[in-house]
């Protein structure tokens, strides 16, 4: 009992049996609240995150983006050609975004004696398989420019075309490499401020007739649109998908101040409508065209007929020079869309300004869906409009984009789709280490995961040389990073942020903690109690 | 002889004041063209996010505010779908305004601010600190109307405009929430974590306003508030026959600035900062520019108030005719002109019976 008393508890001898009963609920109480109650609270409260492969992400932009390409060279002089791909090789050697393969076609019999370029290229692709993406220089001593690109994955080139052109052709127009220097820039003044191709587009082609009853403008503009804008769009729907709408709108007047300029035409003037201008007038007329009613992107095609008070009408710059060419006046506004102004015939303004009826006539298709065509080659950034000297390109003959500029559209955009996808995934790791209250659920995360393995196979995809694969898997793992990104359940914790965890709970826990954890005190007491008599 | 010598004079004259001419050009042109370039926007698009976060008749000044804002981004070039506006109350149709369908920033009623086409975006009980948040993170619920979103890009300079009651660190929203200065500088880090902004003019009009822009981070965001922590912004006036307190002070004087503004105007956004001196707002006008990159007196006010819209002439055609123009004439049986039909009067009355 002596032991006892030395203890800073003092228990009496009936104290002494009710110990037991009280150590024994102090500990239940200590279990309850401590072992059950707090990680209970802890684990209710904490925002749901699913496990991201958030290291692995952030190691993404590591590996640089490379993409490998096969270039054919075919020589009618083995020797020469031998030359050209030991400089091209060595020009190509180091470079960080491409791995350029150059194979050389030798002259055989057969290929010496084709007669027109088509016929050799026919000959040499019987023997040389061309995957999406490749290309191929011919020879064709004949020619007179340097080089010739075809509408196919091939260019013609002359035989003292010096290897530092081709590389230039390369780089400008097939590989298009200053354009892929500005999709991974990091810089965000000088990278690119474009967006990604999305993968749906809504393609609204509007034709604009402000006084019906004045002008009298008849056309079937659903079937141009069949004929001609659907069958191309078909054609390029490698990254994008799109869906076709044309309308009619009357009365929905332009807002620009147009100058009236003399001529010799036999209305004795047209309207001059100032370049600067352009802006606004797209503005005045785009609520009109009612490209909100869907949730995809729109691309907006209007072909607007003046009204004969203010026809003929054209675009005039600011030295007021005319910029009508080919009998066309049109501009572009990317990502926006297009604008034709289809000026009614002399003699239908000729009547209506001599207040005769007005005269019925028609818009001419061909004249507008040509510009139309050149247009969308222009808004979906398909067409390489850089010049250069030395360098003809053939004409676009047939409804499709010349291959090998399709085919620089594809590999652009499985880039822009992987570096894009990158940042995204990157972004968001970095906002969930920022940003408590954002909650991952299990569909964001498998989005998540779904994008990253997405993103490496695309990679994966483009240094095998699988252009097809790496542009469908980019754009995969480009949706599902979006979806990842600006998936409402995100936001779902965001009226309970982390001192909400702290304001609400422990006004509750903490009457019930003091006890529990003076207990603590008491606990000790009668340990270190029976420590000394077991000592003793 | 003499003339020959005033000929050569004047020559000799000329070819000085011309060289000496081109030489200033030379020397002017190269260093502020390149400093020019370092000035210039990148931007591409222009969006504004202009927000009212309060309700009721009393506050008939923040609507005010908000419209006022409105009225001059629309004027100045922004098209309505590149605005997002939300307002927490109708004030125009209110049964109290005596002027239904009308809200004016002055007693004399010298501009309706209401105008004659208002899109609000977010109206009523929609303007949550909720739909707030998601608006500017993207993350919108599904279903969400387009023209509900703000889609801006890498290429977008974006101006938010709030204005409500507010106090330290926080804007009340609807007299029932608050937006605290944590959550929109997290909303702002967002935007500019996924690239949806290229500059950010981010507006307050709200007692102790600056408190709202303490906790950016962001790069690329210029931000002004009416008035200092500790301080309240003061309305300008009353209109004893609307008999509230027409416009805040603060955007009063913002907008008297931006009427003067024309689209290709030369004012800065270093001036607009100005607008509003102590001795006219009584509050002190809050500027935080240490997060934005260039200087505010180069930067047209037209980067964030007026819009940007790249237009290229293209006359370009693609050779390619499928059909005969006949193939496309439309309803080719309705264009035939009707059959002349002739009208025959049947006579009243038979009067050769009684002849």
């Amino acid at each position: 009992m002596e032991t006892s008393s030395s203890s800073p508890v003092k228990p009496r001898r009936k104290d002494k049996d009710e110990d037991k009963f009280r150590i024994g609920a102090t500990l239940a109480f200590i279990v309850v609240i401590i072992g059950i109650g707090v990680p209970m609270w802890w684990r209710t409260t904490t925002v749901y995150r699913v496990n991201l492969p958030s290291t692995e992400i952030l190691s993404l932009s590591e590996t640089p983006i490379k993409t490998a390409v096969q270039v054919a060279i075919y020589t009618q002089d083995t020797s020469r050609g031998q030359l050209l791909i030991a400089e091209l090789q060595s020009a190509f050697s180091d470079n960080e975004i491409w791995s350029v393969e150059f194979k050389q076609l030798s002259p055989t019999p057969k290929t010496q004696e084709a007669h027109t370029p088509a016929a050799l290229e026919k000959l040499l692709l019987e023997n040389h398989v061309q995957s999406v993406g490749d290309f191929m220089f011919i020879e064709w001593p004949k020619l007179q420019e340097e080089l010739l690109l075809t509408t196919e994955r091939s260019a013609l080139m002359r035989s003292d075309t010096p290897s530092n052109k081709i590389a230039q052709l390369l780089h400008a127009k097939i590989l298009q490499t200053y354009r892929i220097n500005q999709i991974l820039s990091t810089d965000d003044r000088m990278g690119a401020k474009s967006e990604a191709p999305q993968p749906a587009y809504d393609v609204i082609v509007s034709v604009l007739n402000p006084k019906p009853r004045l002008t009298h403008a008849k056309w079937n503009i659903a079937m141009a649109v069949k004929t001609y804008i659907e069958p191309w769009l078909a054609k390029v729907s490698g990254v994008s998908n799109y869906t076709v709408r044309s309308q009619w709108k009357y009365r929905v007047a332009i807002e620009a101040d147009l100058k009236q300029v003399r001529d010799q035409s036999k209305l004795g003037r047209h309207y001059a409508l100032q370049e600067t201008a352009l802006p606004h007038l797209l503005t005045s007329i785009a609520q009109n065209l009612s490209a909100s009613t869907t949730d995809k992107p729109a691309i907006n095609l209007v072909v607007y007929i003046p009204p004969c008070h203010i026809a003929p009408l054209h675009i005039y710059n600011s030295k007021d020079q005319r910029l009508t060419r080919n009998d066309v006046d049109a501009f572009i506004s990317p990502p926006w869309g297009g604008f034709i102004i289809a000026n009614p015939p002399e003699h239908v303004c000729l009547s209506a300004m001599s207040d005769q009826e007005a005269v019925p006539y028609h818009v001419s298709t061909t004249d507008n869906m040509q510009v139309m065509l050149d247009q969308l080659h222009k808004l979906l950034d398909i067409s390489s409009e850089l010049q250069m000297e030395g360098v003809k390109v053939v004409d676009i003959e047939q409804l499709e984009p010349r291959r090998w500029e399709y085919e620089a559209y594809l590999r652009r955009s499985a880039i822009r789709h992987i570096s894009t996808a990158s940042s995204t995934l990157q972004s968001l790791i970095k906002l969930l280490d920022q940003i408590s209250y954002i909650v991952i659920d299990d569909e964001v995360g498998a989005a998540i995961t779904n994008s990253y393995a997405d993103i490496l196979a695309a990679k994966a995809a483009l240094l095998e040389h699988r252009l097809a694969d790496a542009s469908v898997l980019a754009k995969r793992a480009f949706v599902a990073s979006e979806r990842g990104f600006f998936d409402a359940s995100l936001l779902a914790q965001l009226y309970f942020p982390d001192e909400q965890k702290y304001a609400i709970y422990i006004p509750l826990f903490l009457p019930i903690m003091v006890p529990v954890l003076s207990s603590f005190n008491m606990l000790r007491g009668v340990l270190q109690a029976r420590r000394k008599e077991k000592q003793s | 002889m003499f003339n020959i010598m005033l000929v050569k004079f004047v020559v000799i004259y000329a070819l000085i004041l011309a060289s000496c001419r081109v030489e200033a050009d030379d020397t002017s042109v190269l260093p502020e063209g390149f400093v020019d370039a370092a000035q210039r926007s990148t931007h591409t698009n222009n969006w504004a996010v202009l927000v009212d976060a309060s309700r009721f008749w009393f506050n008939y000044r923040h609507v005010a505010n908000v419209l006022s804002i409105y009225r001059s981004v629309k004027r100045l070039g922004i098209p309505d779908s590149q605005i997002i506006l939300m307002i927490a109350d109708d004030m125009a149709c209110n049964a109290r305004n005596p002027r239904p369908g009308q809200v004016y920033n002055n007693a004399n009623q010298h501009i309706n601010v209401y105008g004659d086409d208002v899109e609000v975006d977010y109206r009523g009980y929609e303007v949550t600190v909720e739909n707030f948040v998601r608006l500017l993170t993207g993350r919108t619920q599904n279903g969400t109307a387009r023209s509900k979103k703000l889609l801006s890009d890498a290429g977008s300079n974006v101006l938010i405009y709030l204005t409500g009651h507010g106090g330290d660190g926080f804007l009340k929203f609807q007299d029932s929430e608050e937006i605290t200065s944590q959550e929109l500088a997290d909303g702002i880090q967002q935007m500019w974590e996924k690239k949806r902004y290229n500059e950010l003019f981010f507006m307050v009009d709200t007692c102790q306003a600056a408190s709202l822009y303490e906790k950016f981070t962001s790069p690329n965001v210029l931000a002004v508030a009416s008035s200092l922590v500790g301080e309240d912004s003061l309305s300008h006036h009353v209109d004893p026959s609307i008999g509230v307190y027409m416009i805040d002070r603060y955007t009063y004087y913002a907008l008297e600035f931006l009427e003067k503004v024309q689209p290709f105007s030369k004012r800065t956004i270093g001036e607009f900062l100005q607008v509003c001196p102590k001795r006219v707002c009584i509050s002190t006008v809050g500027v935080r520019k240490d997060l934005y990159r260039r200087d505010p007196h180069k930067v047209p006010i037209t980067d964030f108030f007026g819009a940007i819209r790249p237009t290229r002439v293209s006359t370009d055609r693609i050779n390619v005719t499928l059909a005969n123009e006949d193939d496309f004439i439309f309803d080719k049986d309705k264009m035939v002109t009707k059959k002349p039909f002739k009208i025959v009067m049947e006579s009243q009355f038979p009067s050769e019976l009684f002849k």
